[in-house]
């Protein structure tokens, strides 16, 4: 199945939901609340609180990401806002400001 | 189904811009690359390029572009500065405004067009 994608000359401003992945190269401002993963590519630009199973960010995210299984903000990746998440993973050269509260949910 | 086995000609295009068939937009979407929708959007679209609405797309908005395409199914206004096109198999509902339109044959429509001819439509004069 196709991934939805949001082009980098495209802009979306309001409720993004769904069960399919989500590939933002553009800009999106609101909310994105998605049973999927999220992909944030370079240029792309997200301005909204995020809900996703997998959140991958190579572009710029401000906004609070919750519920996530995953974060991952990549070398290029720039990110301000409070994560909360079972796993996180920040490269060398990545830019992020926030709070971190990790789900311990381990048996 | 026999659509199945015909995906619409828009399927062997490349789309930079995509709404997938799971998922739902309430907003705005605006842009300048070619717009494909197979999930659902409501609200408002403005592009400065062609708006398609794929086989599976349902797409409840106020439309401004160039150009939009109905594979699926359109409720809602559009005003395009060039063609819209509602393709076999599409169901669509209220006003859509071009100078040209093309309502293919198996299309389903129920509103308004206006082409902008300039032509009265003799009813007034």
């Amino acid at each position: 199945m196709a991934d939805t994608i949001i082009g980098s000359k495209t802009r979306v401003n309001g409720v993004i939901s769904g069960r399919d992945r989500l590939v933002v190269a553009g800009l999106v401002e609101g909310q994105v609340a998605m049973e999927a993963d999220v992909l944030v590519e370079a240029p792309g630009r997200v301005e909204a609180s995020v809900r996703a199973q997998g959140v991958f960010v190579h572009g710029t995210v401000n906004g609070e990401v919750a519920g996530a299984a995953k974060v991952e903000i990549a070398t290029d990746g720039r990110m301000i806002g409070d994560v909360r998440t079972g796993r996180i993973l920040i490269s060398d050269g990545a830019v992020f400001k926030g709070r971190v509260e990790m789900d311990v949910t381990e048996g | 189904m026999f659509w199945s086995d015909n995906p619409g000609v828009n399927m062997s295009r490349d789309f930079e811009a995509v709404i997938g068939k799971d998922i739902v937009i309430k907003g705005e979407i605006e842009g300048t690359q070619d717009l494909l929708v197979e999930g659902r959007v409501e609200g408002t679209v403005r592009l400065q390029s062609e708006l398609v609405v794929g086989p599976a797309g349902l797409v409840d908005a106020e439309v401004e572009g160039p150009a939009m395409t109905v594979e699926g199914q359109f409720n809602g206004t559009a005003n395009c500065g060039d063609l819209i096109t509602l393709a076999a198999g599409c169901h669509g509902t209220g006003e859509l405004k071009a100078p040209r339109i093309v309502i293919e044959e198996g299309a389903a429509f129920t509103g308004t067009l206006n082409m902008e001819t300039g032509i009265q439509d003799g009813r007034g004069e």
